[in-house]
C-alpha cells in the first residue's frame, strides 16, 4: 500500500486517541524543558554544536576509509568484525553467533538498529529466548509493540497502562507506583541477566582511531548485558564511526543534553574488546570473553550518494522528534517505521525492505536504487516548519533535506499529477499571464452551486467550508490595502 | 582540589544523587572502607562484591565537569561489580581528579589508551536510573540504588591500597 495512505489510516486512529495524545504531549513537553534548560545555561553550547556538526560531516565524508580504520583497530583488539549489507545478512550473522555458542538466552540493550533488522523475531523462530531489558523496551515488548520513539519507547503509555501490562503478562499485583513497576521489571530481569549467554547492544559511537565502541544508557541495563554474558554482539550502522578518540568529548556532552536534558549519561561505556583472559586470582565471572561488532549498510552507502545524505550524520538523540508538532499529535507507531519524523522520514525509504514482510515498494514507477523509492517517503507529511533545523545537535539541515525528498518524490507522481503542476508552474513564471488566469478562474468559479465546488475539492472540504470566491487576486488585495508594502 | 572545584563537585554530585563524601583524614577513610566492605585492617582489596549487595571499587579518577566516577580496565572486576552491586561505592585519589571528558581522554590517549586503559572505559554518573514512565525520575533501574563517591589524597590511600594503586599508576604517569 501506498505509504501516505497508510500513515493517514494509522494518524486518524491516533488523533482520536486522547490518552495517547496527552501521554506523548507531557513527556515530549518534559524532555524538551530540560533539555532547553540546559542548553540555554551552557554558554559553550554553540560552540559545542559547531564541533558536533564537524565531526559528523567529516564522518560522512570520510565514512570509506573510517569504517576500513575502526575495522582495523577492531581486529587488532580481538574483536570479531563483521559487516552487513543488508538486514537479512546481519540477521544471519547474530543467529550464526547464537548457534555456535548453543545460546538459549538473549538479553539486549536498546538498539534501534536490532529493531530496524526485526532480530528479535527471527531469534525467537530459531528457538531463542530473547528479552529487551530496557525498561520502555520491556514494556513495549510485554504488549508485542515496537517502540513508538528512537529513545524513550515507551513514551505513549502512562503508568496505568505500564500497570496493566505487568499484572496481564507477568502476573505482578497490579500498581502504578512508577518505583514499583521499576522494581518488578528489575527484579524479573535481573535473573535473566544472571543466566543469560548472550548481550546484544547497538553502538552509539564506534571511534576508529582506537577501535573503542561506546555505548550511553541511565538504567545500567547495558552494561550489565555486555558484562555478565560470556558473548557480546554489538550491532551498529556504518554511519556511527567517528574519526577519534577526542571527538567522543564533545558527542557524550551533547547527546545526552538533546536526548534527555541530563548533562551527563548515567553511564558511558568506552569498550576496547573482550575481557582480558580470567587469571588464577581474577574470578572468571566477568565477560564478555568474545565480543563481535555488526557493521550495518541496509541501504546507507546508497543514501549516501543521495540528496539527503547529511541524515548519516544523525545522534539519534530524538530531539527532532519530541520538537516535532506532528510527532507530538501522532507518535511514533503512525510513521509506521521504527525511525519516525525528521529524522525517520529522511532515513527509512532508504532502508531494505525486509523479505518475508514483502516490499515495501510503490507500485508503479522505478526503483532508484536497492531498495529505495523516493516515491516511498513521508516528505509531504512534514510541515516544513524547520523547528527540527534549530535543535538538531548534529545541525543537519532537515527541512532542507526533507524539501529535496518531496522534489524527489514529485517526480515520481503520476503522470498527469505531474503535467499539472508543471502547467501551474508555467503560468507562475508569467506575471501577466497568471493574473489573467486568475481572473478567469474566479468568474468561472463564482458561477458554480457551492456544493459542486466542495465535490471538486474533497480533501479540502472534509470538515472545512470552502471560503467564498474573493473579486480580487491577493496582491491586488495587498497593493490596495498595503501599498507601502508592496514594492 | 581548590575550594571551587570541591563545591562545584558537591553541586554537580548532588544533582546526581551522588553522595559525595571528601575524606579529608585517615579516620574518614577507615569509615568509608569499613562501611564499604567491611574493611578494617591490611590491605584493602581494589574491588569486592558482597553477598548483601555492597560493591566497592577503587576508582580510576573523577571528572570534574559532571562529578562522574570513572573506571577502566585496570582491575578487570570493576565493571561487574559497578552495575552489580545494590550500593555502589567507587573510591578516587583527589589528584586524578580531571577537569572535563576532553583532558582525561586527551591524557589516556597520549598515554597510549590501550595500554592506559585496559578494556574499557565506564563513566558512571550517578546510581543508574529509567524516566521511561511517564518521565518520572526512579533511581536504582537495573544497577546500584545508591553512588557513594569517596575522594581521598593520594597519600592516605597509598598505605592501604599498595600495590593496586601503584601498578595502576605507572601506565598513566
Amino acid at each position: 500500500m501506498n505509504v501516505l495512505r497508510a500513515f493517514r489510516r494509522r494518524a486518524a486512529i491516533a488523533l482520536e486517541d486522547r490518552e495517547l495524545n496527552d501521554n506523548i504531549r507531557r513527556s515530549t513537553g518534559m524532555t524538551l524543558a530540560k533539555r532547553r534548560r540546559l542548553a540555554a545555561a551552557d554558554p559553550d553550547y554553540d560552540e559545542l554544536r559547531e564541533k558536533v556538526a564537524a565531526i559528523r560531516r567529516e564522518s560522512l565524508e570520510r565514512r570509506t576509509e573510517l569504517l576500513a580504520e575502526a575495522t582495523r583497530q577492531l581486529t587488532a583488539a580481538g574483536v570479531q568484525v563483521h559487516t552487513a549489507a543488508t538486514a537479512e545478512e546481519a540477521r544471519r550473522l547474530v543467529a550464526e553467533i547464537a548457534t555456535r555458542h548453543e545460546a538459549r538466552l538473549v538479553v539486549k540493550g536498546k538498539s534501534m538498529i536490532s529493531e530496524e533488522i526485526e532480530l528479535t523475531p527471527l531469534l525467537q523462530q530459531r528457538g531463542l529466548e530473547v528479552l529487551e531489558t530496557d525498561l520502555g523496551e520491556f514494556i513495549v515488548q510485554l504488549l508485542g509493540q515496537p517502540p513508538s520513539h528512537i529513545t524513550a519507547p515507551a513514551l505513549h503509555l502512562n503508568r496505568r497502562q505500564v500497570g496493566r501490562v505487568f499484572s496481564d503478562k507477568l502476573g505482578a499485583d497490579y500498581t502504578e507506583i512508577p518505583e514499583e513497576l521499576t522494581e518488578i521489571a528489575r527484579r524479573y530481569l535481573r535473573a535473566k541477566f544472571l543466566e543469560a549467554d548472550i548481550g546484544i547492544s547497538g553502538g552509539n559511537f564506534i571511534v576508529a582511531e582506537t577501535g573503542t565502541l561506546a555505548l550511553v544508557e541511565n538504567e545500567g541495563n547495558i552494561g550489565l548485558g555486555t558484562t555478565l554474558p560470556r558473548v557480546h554482539i554489538a550491532i551498529t550502522g556504518i554511519e556511527k564511526i567517528v574519526p577519534r578518540l577526542d571527538d567522543l568529548a564533545p558527542l557524550l556532552r551533547i547527546l545526552p543534553l538533546n536526548a534527555t536534558g541530563q548533562r551527563a549519561a548515567g553511564y558511558a561505556s568506552l569498550l576496547n574488546g573482550p575481557a582480558p583472559p580470567p587469571s588464577a586470582d581474577d574470578p572468571p565471572t566477568h565477560g564478555p570473553q568474545e565480543m563481535h561488532v555488526i557493521f550495518l549498510d541496509n541501504g546507507r552507502t546508497h543514501l549516501a550518494r543521495s540528496r539527503q545524505a547529511d541524515i548519516l550524520r544523525c545522534l539519534r538523540c530524538g530531539s527532532c522528534l519530541n520538537i516535532c508538532p506532528i510527532f507530538r499529535h501522532l507518535g511514533g507507531h503512525a510513521y509506521g517505521s521504527v525511525y519516525p519524523a525528521a529524522m525517520g522520514v529522511l532515513l527509512s525509504p532508504w532502508l531494505l525492505p525486509i523479505p518475508h514482510k514483502g516490499a515495501r515498494v510503490w507500485r508503479g514507477a522505478a526503483v532508484s536504487g536497492p531498495g529505495h523509492h523516493p516515491g516511498n517517503s513521508l516528505a509531504d507529511v512534514c510541515a516544513l516548519c524547520a523547528a527540527c533545523d534549530e535543535i538538531c545537535p548534529a545541525m543537519i539541515p532537515l527541512s532542507d533535506l526533507i524539501l529535496s525528498a518531496r522534489e524527489d518524490k514529485g517526480r515520481t507522481a503520476p503522470l498527469m499529477q505531474r503535467a499539472a503542476f508543471r502547467l501551474f508552474g508555467g503560468f507562475t513564471k508569467h506575471p501577466r499571464l497568471f493574473a489573467f488566469a486568475g481572473r478567469c478562474l474566479r468568474g468561472g468559479l463564482r458561477h458554480l452551486p457551492a456544493r459542486l465546488l466542495a465535490a471538486l475539492s474533497p480533501a479540502w472540504s472534509r470538515g472545512r467550508a470552502l471560503p467564498p470566491i474573493p473579486d480580487k487576486s491577493c496582491s491586488e488585495t495587498l497593493k490596495r490595502e498595503h501599498p507601502t508594502r508592496l514594492r | 582540589m581548590t575550594d571551587t572545584m570541591t563545591a562545584s563537585l558537591t553541586e554537580l554530585c548532588s544533582a546526581s544523587n551522588t553522595e559525595l563524601r571528601m575524606l579529608t583524614d585517615p579516620h574518614a577513610l577507615a569509615d568509608l572502607l569499613a562501611e564499604a566492605l567491611d574493611f578494617t585492617e591490611g590491605i584493602a582489596p581494589p574491588t569486592a562484591l558482597l553477598e548483601d549487595g555492597r560493591g566497592f571499587t577503587l576508582a580510576d579518577g573523577v571528572i570534574a565537569a559532571t562529578g562522574s566516577v570513572v573506571l577502566t580496565g585496570r582491575f578487570p572486576d570493576a565493571r561487574r561489580v559497578a552495575f552489580l552491586a545494590e550500593t555502589h561505592y567507587a573510591l578516587a585519589a583527589e589528584e586524578e581528579v580531571h577537569r572535563d571528558l576532553a583532558t582525561f581522554l586527551a591524557a589516556a590517549n597520549a598515554a597510549g589508551w590501550r595500554s592506559r586503559v585496559g578494556h574499557h572505559v565506564t563513566f558512571i554518573t550517578g546510581p543508574s536510573r529509567t524516566a521511561d514512565i511517564e518521565k518520572i525520575m526512579v533511581l536504582g533501574a537495573h544497577g546500584p540504588r545508591r553512588l557513594v563517591l569517596g575522594i581521598a589524597p593520594l597519600a592516605l590511600l597509598r598505605p592501604l591500597f599498595g600495590d593496586a594503586l601503584d601498578s595502576r599508576r605507572k601506565g598513566s604517569s
